[in-house]
Formats: structure tokens, C-alpha cells, sequence
């Protein structure tokens, strides 16, 4: 690598080759999320400390009932387009029509009541003053952790001029509220927007995505070695990889978050409605046993006890986890199961020994999220339980609960779980809200839907000279928190 | 005395004042570093309360912060609140703000919106009592106070112990001077006298008279300048090894003295041959025996007879005579300072002085009398032994490994802990005695010090034992040698 050269090169993710691809709107997966906080930004964000600062709105207060925000004035696409509160206001119409975003309900909070069919309809609860410099947010009361929910990227703001009107669809990617844009529509590949808030010179100002045809039996790491590329994101490899690799390389450096990335076994809706009580605890027990012992023959994971990290807001007190571990208890001998099941997304490495248990259960590698993917437009039926490792963060984050809410992974789904977020958002008492996620978690884990196996950092890389600004707190990998001197 | 006392009333309060002020001195430092450091952390935690409330707040949850974080916050301060714009937002507790600048202040914490702190949300500002930190000030004062009060009154034992030792020696050298004054005064009018003995020789009793009187008055001269001779002026009377050729001629001397002048008595000597020597000034010990010869003449003895012989650890030297003897009771008080028996003119000095001076050399005096049969005094000087080292150490692991090398190596050591137990056994030591100082002996008392004192007090074979390296120690000429820990056996 030349000591000049400011280009990236990071491996394309599984399955995704256009920005086009992606949509704020309809995040499943974190790849996903990572690309589109590179071209987008939230009005607010949080810093690698966790603290809520100004995004694309240099200022945000409450004002009574009202959340205003303050747009930059000087923030513009790669083109040179002015990015107003107008913008915001259409991307959050348009988010409010499609009605398919995972990371928090803000439609319910603004217009529960409204059903927009265009963005150029005006909708009475959001406001834009001062001629685009200001957007206002009308409520029927204060919610405290509208700000919080807004960093999500969900709500990142889409300059208008890059929406198509009729179809809602992004069909400019060049013209973007983040520090890049795309450069072609054909490819990933990102560059620099130097008239963003988060340009320096430090941070890479190219990023060229690597492709690789044979995806699933890519080896990422010996790439890396290979230096095809120079950059394994948080979410593309797992720790018990990435963290030997580093001490071993010299020319590695290693970001690493705290462990909040829960590996974890899921009831869906068809699970919990077909298997009673007991046998789901029969299988989650005999599947955690299994996964155990895999995992912890690795570096880097230790035994989850709970859904949340045991230091996090909404986790259980020790009466009710000595209350779980007595249920799980009666269930410590692995049992053969014969039933007939599904069940998507179970590690390739470990199918082996897992099916000595599970002879008649079908493990698959399914498509989109069980909880929120329809499976019969997709083409496949639903499975009974599933594997997935997901971000629990440390701190109450609506955006997180709303996500998780929606794909299965509480006690509550579907309509059941809208009604329960509704409610969770309407209470203002934080330590109210906080007892409700407390019972939810409880509840999920004394009813045997979710079995939660082991926590794990989320763990990235670097060649030097290339330097990580990560937060330890998230499991984000912006960009342009990566520098070199 | 009252001089004396006045200056040790002087040391003493000047010592306290000095103490006084060091111990204000260290209140009024220990206030300003207290006034200090209860800024620096009251701004630390109230930087740190800012960050954990800096969400909250920022998001409009008001209410959580004053319901569940101000329990934290109001146990380092009386008083926070929010404030935008110069507004107050809120406040915990909701009472007015502390005025008086002299007993409160004020951390401010500033939050803003971006990372590069340009644009400003509002401030946090969190009110606490100055002097909180005064009752822990104090109690560390206190303790301090304590300490210094112990070493003021260790300081005072000390100044009094000095100005004590000082003035012993200012009271003999001034008894030393008048002494010496006294026999150089008589010194004139006694030779006139001696020679106009001489010339009388028709009438030699008078003669006889005059000349014992005049024998008489140099010997009371010189008992009292050897009473009062000081210290270093006792250095002068060199102490030497004396044998049993040395102690013939010193006794033949003083024989042939006295036959000459007292013809008529049979004085004899009887020396057994011995092999040893002992330690004495061969001009006291002429003296002393000359001063037991004229007691058994005064005591009108026809017959004297000086033996001298061995008993294993002593050389005894007896006078033995058949003079008139004393009672019993008497012979109980003869050596006491003052008592005089039989004499005319006597001062009673002359066999407390001998007694003095032979207990000086480790020995004794021994009086033996029957009434109208004669007497025998002896005198018992222990035989000089092999070489005697002193250590004076506080270590007793030092003082133990020394006392073994010198019991396997059969060498005499006599160990102390400290300088006031070896000034009580002082007088045992031969002004030749090697001696081994430590250089830090306890309670802080410097080896270097102590060496000065027992070097003013006459020794000179004085040796520094030390861990240090010898470069650490300067300006010590009175000092031989600096040595390691290591016996110098």
C-alpha cells in the first residue's frame, strides 16, 4: 500500500451488488445497515462515546411537545445539492408509506392515524419552517427517546432529488446525505462527499468493494492475507477468527466492542405455536448444549445467561435468572428429538453434530428474517425454530427492541408485538419502561421461546497503516471513522 | 545554674515556637491543597455526572434525571441544575441556588451538540461547599499535630540531656583550672620553704617539720589537680603497660624515698616475679604508694613491709604495717571523701583519691587494720587483658552477629544499643578502646554525632559502621575509618 494512497479496499458482502440494493426503509441485515450509514446520515447521531450529537440537524430540542430540529446549512451532496429540512420531511413520508423499516416506529408516534399515498402530500404533524431550515415534529406528548430512535439509519435523510416520486425508490446514489456517495450505480464503490460534516482528509477517500464469485466458500482472512483487500467489517467474520489473526500479523490492527453480539435460538410464531412448553425447552436446552461446547472452544465467546448483556437496561435480576436456570435445569441431559422440523440458519460447522439429536429436522440456510420475510412470496415454508446472532447493546435502545421485536425474538410478534412497542413508547417513565422490557425479557425466557447461547465482541480489522476510531459501544463500521495519519 | 537554666528555658521555647509555626505552616498547606483538590474532583465528578446525564437531557428526559440520577448526584452536591440560554431548566433541589461565593461554588459543565463543541445545548452546573473537605483536613492536621508534639518533647530531653552533659564538663574544667591555679600558686611560698630546710640544719627537727608539712601541702595540690583535671587534660596522664621490672623500679623509688627520709623505719619490699602487666600510670601508682607509706608512718609504724605478688587476675600490692591500727568501725569509713583518722592536718582525700584512681584501672583498694597491731592495705589492679572493641549499634541482629565472630574469635566485645547505654559504662574504657558507631542509631540519631561527643570525650580509636557508601559521609577527621557491617575481627 502506497503511504498516499487514501483507497480502501473492503470485500463486497454475500449476495449484494448495487446501492441500489439497499433501502433504509427495509433493513433486514447488518451489511445492510453498515453500507447505508456510509451514504446516509440520521438527523441525529450518536459518537464513539455514546452521546446523542448533531447529525444532519445541527440542533434538536423539545419545545413542549414539539421536537425541533435545526438543519445544516451547509450541508451538500457530491453535486452540490442543498440538503433542507424539506429533505428530511419527504424521507420520513416516504418511510411512513412504505411502512417496512425494523428500527423503530416513528409513523405510530407522528400520524398513527394518517395514510399517506405520496410524499407531496402534507402530513399535519410534521413541519418545515424558516424556508427548509428548520423541521418540526408535533406529538401528542414528549417521547425522550425520539432522539435516541432517530439515530437510527432508518431515518437517515435521503435528499429528494435522489427519490423517485412515484415508486418511492432511491434512484440516485451519487446525490446522498452521508460522507459518501456512490460512484457508479453498477458497483459499490464509494467515494468521498467532501462538503459533509464527517469529511477530513484522514479518512479513506475511496472505498472499492471486492468481488468474489464462489461467495460461500471464500475465505476472507486468507484474502486479507493475500491483500486483496484491507478491511474485514465487524459483521463479515467472528471473533475466534479475527482476534488470533491479529496477534499473529504485525500489519493487523484490531477493533473490538464489548460483548454484546448474542448468538441465540428462536422460536418463530410457527415453533411456539405447534411445540408445547416443555419440548421447546427440551430442544433449546440440547441445542444450547451442543452450540455450547462448540463455542467455547473458541476465542473470544463467553456463556449468555440471558437476551441482554447482564450489565445492560432491561436485564433480569438474579431471583428470576435463578427462576430460568431451574427450568433449564430440569433439562441439562441432551434428548433426541424425532419430530419433523425446520430450522434455518444453523452454523454448517456445527450440523453435523447437531443433527445426531435432531435426525428428522431439515437444516436450511433460509432467506430474510423469520418474523418478518413473507415465506410464501419467497418460496419457502416456515420454520419452527432458527439461529441468529444479533446486536443487544448495553443500553435501552428503541430502535434495537423495535428490530428484534419485529423478527421473533421476544415473547410478543406480529400485531402483538406493534401493540406491545406502541405501549412501551407511550410510557414516559423511563424506569416504568425499562420493568415492561424487564418482564418481556422474562417472560421470553420462562415461556422457552428464545434460548440464548453465547455473547461475543464484534471484532474488525485493519492493515496498517490504516487506523480504527470505532465505538466499543456498537457494532457499527462507518467508514469514515477509520483514518490514517 | 540559672544561666543555664534560663538558656535551656530559652532552646526549649524556641524549639516550641518553631514547632508552632511548622505545625500552622502545614495546617494553612494542607487547607490550600484541600481547597485545591476539592475543585479539581468536584469538577472531575461533575464531568463525569455530565456525561451520564448528557443523553437524558439532550433527549428532553428531564424527568429521569431529577427521578433516578440526582440520588447520585446530590451525595457530592448540595445543588444541580440545568440550564439553557441563561434559562434555569430545572433544579435538584428545587430551593434557591447557594449565594454566598466564600462557602459555595460552582462546577460548570458545559454539553453541546456536536463533537467539535461549537454549538452549545446548555450547562450543567453543579453547586458544592467549599470546605466540605475541612473536618478530613483536620483530622490529618491532628494526627500531625500529635506527632509533632511527641518529637517536640523527645527534643526537649535531648536539649536538657545536652545542656547537662555541658555543663559537667564546664564545671570541670573550671575545677580544673582553679586546681591547677591552687598548686601553681603554693608552688612559690613551698620552695622557699624547701629551701630554707635546707639551711636549718642545726635544728633538724624543725627542719623535719617544715619539710612534711611542705610534703604534706604538694601532696593535697596534687589530689585536687587530679580530681579535677577535666577530661581532655586526664588525657595527659598516659596510661601504660606495666611489668614486673617497671613496678620494682617504681617501688624501689619510692622505697629508697622514704628510707632516706624516714631512716629509722624498716621498710621493705618483697616482689614476687610475675609475667603479666597491667595498665596504671606509673606516676599515680608512685604516688599512691607514697601516699600509703607516710599514712603507716603517720600512723607511727616501726615496721613497713611492701609485698607484691599474684592472685591469678591481680597484681596485689600490700602495705603492710605495724603501726597503730584502727577499729573496725573505722576502717568502715576510711576511703569516704572528707574522713580523715589520726591526723592532725588531714583532708581525708588522700585514700579516696588512691580508691578513685585504682578503681579508674578496673581495680580496688582493700583495708585490713586491728587496733594497736598494724594494718595492710592492698591494692588489686586487674592484669591488662586482651583488646576490648565496642560496638554501639540499635540493631540487635548487628550486635548478635558481631558477639558471635568475637566469641568464636575469643576477642572481647561489649555491644550497646544506644549512646546513653554506653555513657553509663564509660569509665570501664580505656581511652585506646575501639569503637564501632552505627550511623543510623534509632529514634534518628546520627552515628556522626555520637562519634563527636565520644571523640570530645577522649577516645580516639573511633570507627563509623555503616551500610551506606563511604562517599556519603564528609567532613569526619575525627573519625578513623568508616567500615562495613561486617565484624572487624
Amino acid at each position: 500500500m502506497k503511504n498516499n494512497d487514501l483507497t480502501l479496499k473492503i470485500m463486497a458482502f454475500k449476495n449484494i451488488r448495487k446501492p441500489s440494493d439497499f433501502d433504509p426503509a427495509k433493513i433486514h441485515f447488518a451489511p445492510e445497515y453498515l453500507y447505508l450509514e456510509n451514504i446516509y446520515s440520521p438527523l441525529v447521531e450518536y459518537n464513539v462515546n455514546g452521546e446523542l450529537v448533531s447529525g444532519v440537524a445541527k440542533n434538536f430540542r423539545w419545545e413542549g411537545n414539539q421536537a425541533i430540529f435545526e438543519i445544516r446549512e451547509d450541508l451538500y451532496t457530491a453535486d452540490g445539492y442543498k440538503i433542507t429540512a424539506y429533505d428530511a420531511e419527504k424521507s420520513f413520508k416516504r418511510l411512513f408509506i412504505l411502512n417496512t423499516n425494523t428500527h423503530g416506529n416513528l409513523k405510530d408516534m407522528l400520524c398513527p392515524n394518517t395514510e399517506l399515498k405520496s410524499i407531496g402530500e402534507s402530513c399535519a404533524n410534521i413541519e418545515v419552517r424558516d424556508n427548509g431550515k428548520t423541521l418540526v415534529m408535533k406529538f401528542k406528548k414528549k417521547h425522550p427517546f425520539l432522539f435516541p430512535m432517530l439515530t437510527a439509519i432508518d431515518f437517515a435523510v435521503i435528499p429528494s432529488i435522489s427519490i423517485d416520486e412515484k415508486t418511492l425508490a432511491i434512484k440516485d446514489h451519487r446525490n446522498t446525505s452521508g460522507p459518501y456517495y456512490a460512484i457508479s450505480e453498477e458497483n459499490l464503490d464509494l467515494e468521498a462527499n467532501k462538503k459533509h460534516y464527517h469529511y477530513n482528509k484522514k479518512m479513506p477517500q475511496k472505498v472499492l468493494y471486492i468481488y468474489e464469485n464462489d461467495i460461500n466458500n471464500f475465505d476472507l482472512i486468507k484474502a486479507f492475507s493475500e491483500k486483496k483487500h484491507d478491511h474485514i467489517t465487524t459483521v463479515s467474520s467472528t471473533p475466534d477468527k479475527l482476534i488470533p489473526f491479529a496477534r499473529a500479523n504485525k500489519e493487523v490492527v484490531l477493533h473490538k466492542t464489548y460483548p454484546f453480539w448474542l448468538r441465540l435460538v428462536s422460536f418463530t410464531a410457527k415453533g411456539r405455536r405447534e411445540i408445547s412448553k416443555k419440548e421447546r425447552f427440551e430442544i433449546g436446552e440440547t441445542l444450547r448444549k451442543i452450540l455450547l461446547d462448540c463455542y467455547l472452544k473458541s476465542e473470544g465467546y463467553e456463556i449468555a445467561e440471558q437476551i441482554f448483556p447482564s450489565i445492560a437496561e432491561g436485564n433480569l435480576s438474579s431471583e428470576q435468572l435463578n427462576d430460568i436456570n431451574k427450568l433449564r435445569n430440569s433439562f441439562s441431559i441432551p434428548k433426541i428429538n424425532k419430530r419433523k422440523m425446520i430450522a434455518w440458519y444453523f452454523p454448517q460447522e456445527f450440523l453435523s453434530e447437531i443433527k445426531k439429536y435432531f435426525p428428522n429436522t431439515q437444516f436450511i440456510y433460509g432467506k430474510g428474517i423469520p418474523g418478518i420475510i413473507d415465506y410464501k412470496k419467497e418460496g419457502f415454508e416456515e420454520p419452527h425454530f432458527y439461529f441468529s446472532g444479533t446486536d443487544m447493546s448495553f443500553q435501552e435502545d428503541i430502535s434495537l427492541i423495535s428490530y428484534h421485536l419485529s423478527k421473533d425474538m421476544f415473547k410478543t410478534s406480529g400485531k402483538e408485538a406493534k401493540e406491545w412497542l406502541k405501549d412501551y413508547m407511550e410510557t414516559d417513565d423511563k424506569v416504568e419502561r425499562i420493568k415492561k422490557l424487564n418482564k418481556l425479557h422474562y417472560e421470553t425466557l420462562s415461556e422457552g421461546y428464545v434460548f440464548p447461547i453465547v455473547f461475543a465482541p464484534y471484532a474488525a480489522i485493519l492493515r496498517k497503516p490504516w487506523k480504527f476510531g470505532l465505538s466499543r459501544y456498537y457494532a457499527n463500521n462507518p467508514i469514515w471513522r477509520i483514518y490514517r495519519e | 545554674m540559672d544561666k543555664t537554666q534560663k538558656e535551656i528555658e530559652k532552646s526549649i521555647k524556641k524549639l516550641t515556637s518553631k514547632i508552632i509555626i511548622f505545625d500552622l505552616i502545614i495546617l494553612i498547606i494542607l487547607l490550600l491543597i484541600g481547597l485545591i483538590f476539592n475543585s479539581y474532583y468536584k469538577q472531575r465528578i461533575a464531568d463525569q455526572f455530565s456525561k451520564a446525564l448528557r443523553n437524558p437531557l439532550i433527549s428532553g428526559d428531564n424527568r429521569y434525571v431529577v427521578t433516578e440520577l440526582s440520588h447520585s448526584v446530590l451525595q457530592d452536591f448540595q445543588v444541580f441544575s440545568w440550564v439553557k440560554n441563561d434559562t434555569v431548566v430545572f433544579s435538584v433541589p428545587e430551593t434557591s441556588f447557594p449565594k454566598n461565593p466564600f462557602i459555595y461554588s460552582k462546577a460548570e459543565v458545559p454539553i453541546y451538540f456536536d463533537e467539535d463543541k461549537k454549538n452549545e445545548v446548555g450547562k450543567l452546573a453543579f453547586y458544592y461547599h467549599r470546605l466540605s473537605f475541612v473536618p478530613y483536613i483536620f483530622t490529618i492536621w491532628l494526627f500531625l499535630f500529635f506527632v509533632s508534639l511527641f518529637f517536640l518533647n523527645r527534643e526537649k530531653k535531648r536539649i536538657i540531656k545536652d545542656y547537662s552533659v555541658l555543663m559537667e564538663l564546664e564545671l570541670n574544667k573550671y575545677k580544673s583550672e582553679l586546681a591547677e591555679k591552687l598548686a601553681h600558686d603554693i608552688k612559690s611560698p613551698l620552695s622557699v620553704i624547701e629551701s630554707v630546710c635546707k639551711d636549718l640544719k642545726e635544728d633538724k627537727d624543725k627542719a623535719e617539720l617544715l619539710r612534711k608539712v611542705s610534703e604534706r601541702i604538694i601532696s593535697i595540690s596534687q589530689d585536687l589537680l587530679e580530681k579535677y583535671r577535666t577530661e581532655d587534660k586526664k588525657d595527659v596522664v598516659r596510661q601504660e603497660s606495666i611489668d614486673f621490672n617497671k613496678l620494682n623500679e617504681v617501688l624501689s623509688e619510692v622505697v629508697s624515698e622514704k628510707k632516706i627520709l624516714n631512716p629509722r623505719i624498716n621498710i621493705q619490699l618483697e616482689v614476687s616475679k610475675f609475667d603479666c602487666e597491667f595498665i596504671f600510670n606509673k606516676e599515680e601508682l608512685k604516688r599512691i604508694i607514697s601516699n600509703l607509706l607516710n599514712n603507716s608512718m603517720e600512723a607511727k609504724a616501726e615496721s613497713i613491709k611492701i609485698k607484691v605478688f599474684d592472685d591469678k587476675d591481680n597484681i596485689v600490692i600490700s602495705v603492710e604495717d605495724n603501726g597503730r591500727g584502727m577499729e573496725s568501725e573505722i576502717v568502715k569509713k576510711v576511703g569516704e571523701k572528707g574522713f580523715t583518722y589520726g591526723k592532725t592536718e588531714g583532708n581525708g582525700l588522700g585514700i579516696w583519691s588512691a580508691k578513685k584512681t585504682i578503681e579508674k584501672y578496673g581495680g580496688f583498694l582493700e583495708i585490713k587494720s586491728e587496733l594497736r597491731k598494724g594494718s595492710i592495705v592492698s591494692i588489686k589492679i586487674p592484669f591488662k587483658k586482651s583488646k576490648v572493641y565496642v560496638l554501639i549499634d540499635d540493631d540487635p541482629l548487628v550486635r548478635k552477629n558481631w558477639g558471635i565472630t568475637a566469641k568464636n574469635k575469643k576477642i572481647k566485645l561489649d555491644s550497646y544499643s544506644s549512646f546513653d547505654e554506653f555513657l553509663n559504662k564509660i569509665d570501664f574504657y580505656g581511652k585506646e578502646t575501639e569503637i564501632y558507631i552505627d550511623s543510623d542509631l534509632a529514634d534518628g540519631v546520627k552515628g556522626e554525632e555520637v562519634s563527636k561527643k565520644i571523640y570530645y570525650l577522649g577516645f580516639k580509636n573511633i570507627y563509623l559502621e555503616t551500610g551506606y557508601e563511604k562517599n556519603k559521609f564528609k567532613n569526619l577527621n575525627h573519625i578513623k575509618d568508616i567500615v562495613s557491617k561486617t565484624p572487624p575481627f
